[in-house]
């Protein structure tokens, strides 16, 4: 580093100490953020202590009904439970399993979808759609102002720190009569300016840094293995949205105008990135591709045969179920045993089956709405960042239809296991509670790599900011 | 030192300098004389490289402005008519950081030395910027002259809006300059300065060097009167 | 009559305003975006209402062609109610990305509303939906504070000022002929554009979801009117009191940032955390645990029904069941019905009382951000604000009551004892079940739930103009 670098870092310090309002600035933003961390925090205990309680709940439920076969059993309730426990005709809608998407380690920072979407359901044999719609309660007013985590600080207010930061570096020289002096200098302005450029970015990129640590550490252990890969692309997409408003910054005073043109114009850039893009690709998105889930309302409706007395409705029923599952077929007794279960069972099960076109119409309708919307991601830095942030936190939209998937498939598990035993007039053993269906989320693969084309679009864009200020700030005539 | 051959700056359709010829040696004050819009300021930003010529060339130490601005800008300093400074850094810090951004590093002592020999009193060496006077601001100016080791001094109505004792402390200081051979283009209004402290007086008109003469050959009288005479002509 | 040096006062300020490229590129930007917030808001209005009302309507065949069966089959196959497109909410789509759409009414359970829209959207939706209240709420305040920073510290960097002040004009007049031609010029913007919103609002007046929708569109105007008036004045105050227009800018940047992005998300996070809301898991199992228990924790189901059939028995004078005139069945099944029903009312309440407390600080806090005032006062008069989705709710809820009662009633009256399948009814009762039809609540009920809004903006106003005569008063033309 030669002299004159090392005197305009050195000067830059001094000033910048100096700067009361942006010493403040940091200051509240430091602020907020911890802020945020903690609301990030206290939102996904909340979720944590629910996913707790109904753990706990569905445990104690199946350590009563394992229980019962152990017990003699003397009350009239004690032999309900054991019925329910071992008889598949009771079993079948009573068992509860709850299917669980436990939030990510680093979930509190970056909150996306999680408050909006159901995070755990109780699933059991009875039709899939009746269980399947049911919100969370929530305040849509609050829904509406959204969340206050790390995320919203690092893609809201980080920017506008570079901003109030940036925004002066040529015009208040300018403004102030200095640059005359700056000019006779063999150091060209365009060093000067990335020099200061650089300064600042090292020191609110070194903040984002700052609270990102923060956060991660007070999240979740970011040696674990599967935390390191979440928190280090975390800590490079907050160097990269840095290093990209910085780019933008530098395009700006690039130009050599006033200090209030610049303002403005790196105020409308804020809006125009973090407001009228979004919000403009959210009403075309809409209005282009309407969805309407009121079509897929009629499938909560609950419904049985119409005459539980009528045995020919019920054998029909049977029979157009069974030509979907023919391995429930041929036992002797079909008929004979447990008729009425076997047919409400098989009137659930058809019912899914015939509406499952309808989901999957809509299901796909929402696709392709995020695939229209995900193609305009590049045109804002910030939507791209808000994106790239809640997938590494896995609290994006696509996480959610995933866990939606696993849910139809936990679904099927649970109703071959009671229409195994159901069908074929087995009871319920207690040995088979050790092969009860479980609950498995997939991993998606291609996670890191929406990821990493996100940060690699910002990286590019930043890129190019750079270049066109590298050359137009020399190429003003003079 | 300092030479303009057929230095010429339109803007526009406006020639604001008209092939100016004009050379300044070392140990010269050469004094520039012009109503507003002459184009003594344009000669300047000129040899200061913060304009492209139209056509000719400025030459600083035989090399042009245009073409070795590294070696050109290390040999000249420049104190236009209102020096602006950094109002949140102390007089010394100012004159520190622009003497580091030219690579040069003196220590606390020498700077001090430099600025209370440059006449800023004592007590606002370490005091913030803002709180400096026009003449104040002007005398940082001259200390960054002298730090800079500079052989050419390019100033533009530097005393002007200075009280008569602070503009005569800045002459002194010229003086002391020229003697250790510092070439010096001043753009004035001052007849009385010009005749006094420079050695070497031009008188402009729309944007032409009409006269130029060394200051021993005239009184101050005659200066006035031909001064006045080339003016309503 | 104005006089005439503030007439030359205002042309002037225009004449500059309109040599600002910068003010000119927004001002069409502004017009741009409100055309297209205002066709967007109009295409969706269209698309949600016609879906809705065809599925309605299809729901209300299925009702009413669901064939004969037993009332209480008939209660529990139930029907559909969704929540209608207020006319206005093509102005500001206000909550309705987040409240619930449509709602399952059966017998026994109180269903919560379903599909909230923004699910249907990945997490890009969390930075908002381009609506005509956003552009007006939002961006133009940032036109207003461009246009008008500078419009002292200009006049005082150029000297003008002196130079006015000297020609015998006061500040106050100086000061108003700023504020008035910043209000013709935004006045001239946005024309276009009220007038496109009054005709469309007009067009579809006639949907009935909403009354008085002209009414509700000149309080927006009106309202709105206030809002964008408290930023002109305030730019001008500020600018007028800042040293230079770096200042004055950066000063209005700042009070933008803070009313309109930080303080109304910081203060519903944290009603959030001061009133936590209970998971729907813990309030279901509240309603069942006393629909199990009585409300008392100690009376069973099977207690009150006992209870309930010696009353009859008492009442009729007579000693089984079979014997009572009506079928005791459908009597313990409305008995139940409304039973359930005050236990929901209460954990309804008490759940309710948690969102009105969280929304209350907000209400609170919009005595300090008008931000805040305008943004409940817009939402309110479009029919998309939580008093209106309250209020949708408890009509809906009603709805269902009437109808499982008429269902039980009928069972009551018609069946006999202990022969489910021997009944069945038809289409006559199913048509003695009214269609649902909605409306939100009129303006004048929806102002009153909004006193601290209202105050808000009337004091701003006050405040502002108070303020602005103060300084006025006190300034003279060197500043310091």
């Amino acid at each position: 580093m030669d002299k004159s670098t090392k005197t305009l870092i050195h000067y830059e310090w001094k000033t910048f100490t100096r700067n009361k309002f942006q010493l403040l600035l940091l200051a509240i933003t430091f602020v907020f953020a911890l802020y945020a961390i903690y609301y990030g925090k206290s939102e996904i205990n909340a979720q944590l202590d629910t996913i707790e309680a109904v753990k706990n709940l569905e445990e104690k439920e199946f350590a009563e009904y394992k229980a019962s076969f152990q017990k003699e059993l003397v009350t009239l309730e004690q032999e309900q439970t054991h019925d329910i426990a071992s008889r598949p005709a009771y079993a079948w809608y009573r068992h509860g399993y709850h299917a669980i998407l436990y939030p990510h380690a680093l979930a509190p920072l970056a909150i996306g979808q999680r408050d909006l979407f159901r995070y755990y359901y109780r699933l059991t044999g009875m039709s899939l759609h009746y269980q399947l719609y049911e919100n969370e309660l929530a305040n849509p007013v609050n829904l509406l102002a959204g969340n206050f985590d790390l995320s919203f600080v690092l893609i809201y207010l980080f920017p506008l720190l570079i901003i109030t930061f940036c925004y002066g570096l040529f015009s208040s020289e300018k403004e102030n009569g200095t640059l005359a002096l700056l000019k006779i200098q063999v150091i060209s302005i365009r060093k000067i300016m990335l020099i200061k450029l650089a300064f600042y970015l090292a020191i609110i990129t070194g903040l984002a840094l700052l609270v990102s640590l923060i956060g991660i550490l007070s999240t979740a252990n970011p040696i674990k293995s599967e935390n390191l890969m979440a928190s280090s692309l975390w800590l490079i997409g907050a160097i990269v949205y840095c290093v990209f408003w910085f780019a933008v910054m530098f395009v700006i005073i690039s130009f050599r105008k006033s200090s209030s043109f610049n303002a403005i114009t790196a105020a409308g850039c804020w809006l125009f990135f973090l407001i009228v893009i979004p919000g403009m690709l959210n009403v075309i998105v809409t209005v282009k591709y309407p969805v309407s889930s009121v079509t897929l309302a009629g499938l909560t409706r609950r419904t049985g045969l119409e005459n539980e007395d009528d045995e020919k409705e019920a054998k029909e029923v049977i029979t157009e179920f069974l030509h979907y599952k023919p391995e429930l077929a041929d036992s002797d007794s079909l008929i004979k045993n447990n008729l009425m279960p076997k047919a409400y069972a098989a009137f659930t099960s058809l019912k899914d089956i015939h509406n499952q076109e309808e989901v999957d119409y809509y299901n796909s309708q929402i696709n392709k709405r995020n695939k229209w919307i995900a193609n305009f991601y590049w045109l804002s830095p910030a939507v791209n960042m808000q994106e790239i942030f809640s997938q590494i936190t896995e609290t994006d939209l696509n996480t959610f239809l995933v866990f939606q998937d696993a849910l139809v498939s936990f679904h099927r598990d649970i109703s071959d296991f009671y229409f195994k035993r159901l069908f074929w007039d087995k009871p319920i053993l207690l040995e088979d509670y050790s092969e009860l269906p479980v609950f498995k989320m997939p991993k998606s693969d291609n996670r890191y790599l929406i990821v990493f084309t996100g940060l690699s679009k910002i990286s590019l864009i930043a890129l190019l900011a750079f270049i066109v200020g590298y050359i137009k700030i020399n190429s003003i005539s003079k | 030192m300092l030479e303009a051959k057929n230095l010429t700056k339109k803007f526009g359709s406006f020639t604001a300098l008209n092939e100016l010829n004009l050379s300044v040696k070392r140990g010269d004050i050469f004094c520039l004389l012009g109503a507003n819009g002459a184009g003594k300021s344009t000669t300047i930003n000129l040899f200061l490289n913060f304009i492209n010529p139209s056509s000719g060339s400025a030459f600083i130490d035989g090399k042009d402005v245009t073409k070795e601005q590294t070696h050109t800008k290390k040999l000249l300093s420049y104190i236009p008519e209102n020096l602006m400074l950094y109002p949140n850094l102390t007089g010394l810090e100012n004159l520190d950081f622009f003497c580091g951004l030219g690579g040069k590093v003196y220590d606390k002592d020498r700077l001090e030395e430099l600025l209370q020999t440059s006449g800023l009193q004592k007590e606002f060496i370490h005091k913030r910027v803002h709180k400096y006077s026009k003449g104040m601001r002007q005398k940082v100016g001259i200390a960054l002259a002298r730090a800079r080791e500079a052989s050419v001094l390019l100033l533009d109505e530097p005393t002007s809006g200075l009280d008569p004792k602070a503009s005569n402390e800045f002459s002194e200081l010229l003086l002391e300059m020229k003697e250790k051979g510092v070439a010096t283009l001043m753009a004035t209004h001052d007849l009385f300065r010009a005749k006094d402290t420079g050695t070497h007086i031009g008188i402009m008109k729309q944007g032409v060097l009409i006269n130029q003469f060394s200051t021993d050959e005239v009184t101050f009288q005659d200066l006035e009167k031909m001064y006045l005479q080339h003016m309503h002509n | 009559m104005i006089t005439k040096p503030i007439n030359l006062i205002i042309k002037k300020e225009i004449k500059i305003a309109l040599r600002e490229k910068l003010i000119l590129a927004m001002g069409v930007i502004i017009t741009l975006l409100l055309g297209v917030a205002l066709y967007a808001g109009y295409i969706s209005f269209k698309q949600q209402h016609n879906i809705i009302h065809e599925t309605q309507a299809q729901k209300r065949q299925e009702w009413l062609n669901q064939g004969d069966k037993h009332p209480h089959i008939a209660a529990h196959y139930g029907t559909f109610v969704f929540k209608p497109k207020t006319v206005l909410s093509l102005f500001d789509f206000g909550l309705d990305a987040y409240t619930g759409t449509s709602v399952y009414l059966e017998a026994h359970y109180q269903h919560e509303f379903m599909f909230r829209p923004a699910q249907e959207h990945s997490s890009i939706i969390r930075f908002g939906e381009l609506s005509s209240a956003l552009v007006l709420q939002i961006l133009v305040p940032l036109l207003i504070i461009f246009l008008a920073f500078a419009s002292y510290t200009n006049e005082r960097e150029s000297g003008t000022l002196k130079l006015l002040l000297s020609q015998g004009i006061s500040f106050q007049m100086l000061t108003w002929g700023k504020v008035l031609a910043f209000c013709m010029m935004l006045f001239a913007i946005l024309l276009p554009y009220v007038i496109g919103l009054t005709i469309l609002s007009g067009m579809q007046s006639q949907q009935g979801t909403t009354p008085h929708v002209m009414l509700r569109v000149l309080l927006i105007i009106l309202f709105y009117g206030f809002y964008l008036f408290l930023f002109i004045a305030f730019s001008v105050w500020v600018s007028l009191r800042a040293t230079n227009g770096r200042n004055a800018l950066l000063t209005l940047i700042t009070c933008w940032m803070f009313f309109t992005i930080l303080l109304p998300k910081t203060v519903s996070n944290f009603s959030e955390s001061l009133y936590t809301l209970p998971s729907m898991r813990e309030f279901k199992a509240g309603i069942e645990d006393e629909k199990t228990n009585g409300t008392d924790g100690k009376t069973p189901r099977s207690v009150r029904v006992a209870k309930l059939k010696e009353e009859y028995l008492k009442k009729y004078n007579v000693d089984s069941v079979q014997q009572l005139p009506i079928n005791f069945e459908g009597v313990s099944m409305q008995y139940g019905e409304e039973y359930a029903n005050q236990i929901y009312d209460k954990h309804m309440q008490a759940l309710r009382s948690i969102f009105h407390k969280q929304n209350q600080i907000s209400s609170i806090t919009s005595l300090l951000n008008p931000y805040i005032a305008v943004q409940h006062l817009s939402m309110a008069l479009s029919g998309t604000d939580m008093y209106t989705f309250n209020h949708f709710e408890d009509k809906v809820e009603s709805y269902r009551r009437e109808l499982i009662r008429k269902m039980n009633n009928d069972m009551a009256e018609n069946s006999v004892y202990g022969e489910f399948y021997g009944y069945k009814a038809g289409s006559d009762l199913w048509e003695e079940i009214d269609d649902f039809s909605y409306q939100t609540p009129t303006v004048d009920k929806i102002l009153v739930s909004y006193p601290y809004e209202i105050t808000s903006l009337i004091l701003w106003t006050i405040i502002v103009i108070a303020l602005l005569n103060f300084t006025n008063k006190k300034m003279k033309p060197l500043y310091g």
